[in-house]
């Protein structure tokens, strides 16, 4: 466990920091379309739209690390986004980059990169909200073309939109759940589905937005009447639209930069709390209030470990933070070894037996080289004047140690380390000289020694 | 950045669950927890053979010398078992004498907690009932170079075992402690009934002890007892996570088990999301308290916060989930046999120990405005 970072991944934090002071000065308008445009303009020139995107793309070729620092370094300065093409950049893209055809990429990729229009995503229907699955917008091949007739609902920005990314039924479940024209039913609702890339501009499509609480519209529903959609605007095989669709929700990597955001909003929270009075004082002086804020905070918090846990798991392969850790590692290392040793000769023997065949026994040593390496690490490590090392494997045939892991050792060492240590605290030095033997080569070790 | 267990704490962590499966698993404890000392001295002693008792202890005064994060590992596994033995108790007292003592007085108490031939417990809490240091008021009044200690102590941790008592007490306006054997003059202990029979505490009361003055822990201070609190907070706090974790676990295996209406309860959401939740809370605190352990061996100034929102956390947490598990067995969660109880117990225990959820949100959010 350790939260450092490496000096690289430092050296990238302070170069986002150095750019949001020059960039971003406090009391900058961001909102001001002038100031955004500036400001996109630079931070793609930074190639940090697409950051985690390969670089032949167009994107930054960035690692997780890289990815988390930038997200999160942007979410505490509030920071305008990375990129105005929003669902191009979230799932659109990733989509095209791992399914599209060279020139889908080509045609698509750079505008998604250079925000020169939006994207809408067609997925949910009004029978099929988070069963997305089981959608049914319907979807005929006519010589080069697919014929669309369905309709769309939920559609974020669909107003706005140069193009839609859509989901159709080409095979598998008609409206009553069944296989169409009574043809081979499928294995699941997921075939059958296919992924089109329509602009939104095709004659036959009817966009009607839906007013939302506030009183204005942020999303639509779509209408599909004959809409016609060259085969060449299919993104994936015919059939093969679910597993586009789930591996480009599954490109948003981790969630550990959002919660940066929450923090701030929380710090915002606390400030509000400050200003605002409840019952003739400060709002953040009532324990009721205060203890709702410290809530919100252990949330937050375990949202945001929880986050680091799910990244060091994906960074698992990718080389670690190792400052801290390495120093108590051989006293670790005995202490499991101890456990382990003194488990195992209280064990019931086949139980034994059993787990001692689970671990490959391929790449140890001979029984002699073990031996002679514990003979030289003990005389080395322990500066041991005398040392006996007799293998007792055969004693043990049968049973584990002899059939497939590590031996069975007598040893008896005498060594001035010893004088006035206690059996245990001699012991241990004799586990921490063997350290990494322990693991695999020796399987029980019986000790006698000598001051 | 790692935010992982290493894998020799994996294997650290397998050894104590095997360990415990092996020597004590929960019908083990329902015998024990029906015994007079409520807990097992074999494997008490088992315990310091194995190492395990000097985990955090000096590898001079015959530890191992790790961390909190590798101790967090161990208590996870004990609590999960409701393990009952006074090593949360030993483990605390030796880290306020690693803390507070002189390089003397750790080798004088040290090396016998680490190899079991002493139970030990920090005596803390008065009925004044404050985890900070204006809550002690037990008198140290000076009589040569040593003092005389008189008052009184509640909650103690397996007081009617321990052979020695770490006691935080008060001479005007200084905080200190003072290392106290159970058999001094004026020293006498009551056991307190308590709802978890797991889990044995404590009153001491102390009419005129005498403590020399080299009984007195020469390095205490009211920072290092703050941190001594913190550590062993942090300690309590894996407990109680690695228990609620079983706790929900149990439910979920019986969620799977039990059919009603032709299928597992576990497919119905209205015991499909609760278990949901449960895991959530127990995930989200585990990972609070990981940060907040590693802080703790880091000495990084944001550990009081992190353990007070960790602890602040797992203590409503467990609470939920011990009454959850008990609802989500039906009839059988309110009977003798099934486990759901121990558990429930237990968090009710946990609850308070160490400063409960409001005391450590108000801790957590004052430490923020600072």
């Amino acid at each position: 466990m350790d939260f450092h970072f490496t000096p690289e991944e430092e050296a990238f934090r302070s170069e986002v920091r150095a750019f949001l002071d020059e960039n971003l000065p406090a009391g900058a308008n961001a909102n001001a379309p002038a100031f955004l445009a500036e400001w996109t303009q630079k931070v793609r020139a930074k190639r940090w739209v697409g950051f985690s995107w390969p670089k032949e793309v167009g994107g930054g070729g960035a690692s997780i690390m890289q990815q988390v620092i930038l997200k999160e370094e942007m979410a505490k300065r509030k920071a305008p986004p990375l990129g105005t093409c929003f669902m191009g950049l979230a799932w659109v893209g990733p989509a095209i980059i791992q399914y599209g055809t060279p020139a889908q990429k080509q045609r698509f990729i750079p505008d998604i990169l250079d925000g020169k229009y939006q994207w809408c995503t067609g997925y949910s229907e009004p029978a099929s909200g988070s069963d997305l699955a089981s959608l049914q917008c319907k979807c005929v091949r006519e010589g080069d073309e697919y014929v669309v007739n369905g309709q769309k609902i939920w559609t974020s920005i669909a107003m706005w939109s140069k193009w839609i990314i859509l989901l159709v039924r080409t095979g598998g479940l008609d409206s009553e759940g069944q296989a169409p024209g009574g043809a081979m039913r499928p294995a699941s609702k997921h075939e059958g589905i296919t992924c089109l890339l329509v602009p939104m501009d095709t004659k036959g499509i009817t966009v009607r937005p839906i007013k939302n609480m506030s009183g204005g519209s942020m999303f639509a529903e779509v209408f599909f009447d004959a809409v016609r959609v060259p085969v060449e605007n299919r993104l994936g095989e015919e059939g093969q639209g679910w597993q586009v669709t789930v591996s480009a929700l599954a490109h948003e990597r981790s969630s550990i930069a959002e919660v940066e955001g929450l923090r701030r909003k929380l710090e915002e929270l606390k400030e509000l709390a400050r200003k605002s009075r409840k019952n003739g004082r400060a709002a953040l002086e009532d324990d009721g209030i205060r203890r709702r804020i410290a809530r919100f905070e252990a949330k937050i918090e375990g949202m945001r470990f929880n986050g680091m846990r799910a990244l060091t798991k994906q960074l698992r392969g990718e080389p670690l933070g190792t400052r801290s850790g390495w120093r108590s590692l051989a006293a670790l290392r005995a202490l499991v070894a101890r456990s382990r040793n003194r488990r195992r000769h209280t064990e019931h023997p086949e139980e034994h037996h059993r787990r001692a065949r689970a671990r490959p026994p391929e790449g140890l040593m001979s029984t002699e080289d073990r031996v002679q390496r514990i003979e030289s690490l003990l005389r080395e490590k322990l500066g041991a004047t005398d040392v006996q090392v007799v293998d007792e494997s055969h004693k043990h045939r049968g049973h584990a140690g002899a059939a497939g892991g590590g031996g069975h050792f007598r040893v008896t060492i005498a060594s001035p380390r010893f004088a006035g240590l206690s059996l245990v605290q001699a012991q241990r030095l004799v586990y921490e000289a063997l350290g990494e033997m322990m693991t695999h080569e020796i399987h029980a070790l019986t000790i006698t020694t000598r001051g | 950045m790692n935010f992982g267990f290493t894998e020799e704490q994996d294997l650290l962590r397998r050894e104590v669950r095997k360990f415990l499966d092996a020597q004590c698993p929960l019908e083990e404890v329902r015998k024990l927890m029906e015994t007079p000392d409520g807990f097992s001295r074999a494997l008490w002693k088992q315990l310091g053979e194995l190492g395990w008792l000097g985990l955090t202890i000096p590898e001079k005064q015959g530890g191992a010398g790790l961390g909190w994060v590798d101790l967090v590992v161990v208590l996870e596994e004990m609590g999960a078992t409701l393990f009952p033995s006074p090593f949360l108790a030993t483990t605390i007292a030796a880290a306020a004498l690693r803390e507070a003592g002189s390089d003397a007085q750790q080798a004088r108490w040290l090396p016998s907690l680490a190899d079991s031939s002493c139970i030990a417990s920090l005596a803390f809490l008065e009925p004044s009932d404050r985890w900070d240091a204006a809550g002690v008021a037990l008198a140290g009044r000076a009589q040569g170079k040593g003092v005389v200690l008189s008052g009184e102590k509640v909650q103690v941790l397996d007081a009617p075992s321990a052979d020695l008592f770490v006691v935080a007490f008060r001479s005007g306006n200084a905080i200190s402690l003072a290392v106290v054997e159970r058999n001094a003059a004026g020293v006498t202990v009551e056991a307190t009934p308590s709802i978890d029979q797991t889990r044995r505490v404590g009153r001491v009361r102390f009419e005129n002890v005498a403590v020399a003055a080299d009984a007195v822990l020469s390095e205490a201070s009211e920072a290092t007892l703050a941190r001594v609190l913190d550590l062993a907070t942090a300690a309590v706090t894996a407990e109680v996570l690695g228990a609620a974790g079983a706790a929900l676990q149990i439910t979920v295996n019986y969620a799977k088990q039990r059919e009603q209406f032709g299928s597992p309860i576990g497919r119905f959401q209205g015991v499909k999301h609760p278990l949901a939740e449960m895991l959530v809370d127990v995930e989200s605190a585990k990972s609070i308290l990981y940060y907040a352990a590693w802080c703790l061996d880091e000495r990084d100034p944001d550990a009081a916060r992190a353990v007070s929102l960790a602890k602040a956390y797992a203590s409503e947490a467990f609470a939920r989930i011990g009454v959850d598990s008990v609802q989500l067995h039906g009839g059988v969660g309110y009977t003798w046999e099934y486990d759901p109880h121990l558990y429930l117990k237990r968090s009710k225990w946990a609850r308070p120990a160490f400063g409960d959820s409001d005391f450590h949100y108000d801790r957590a959010i004052s430490i923020g405005e600072q």
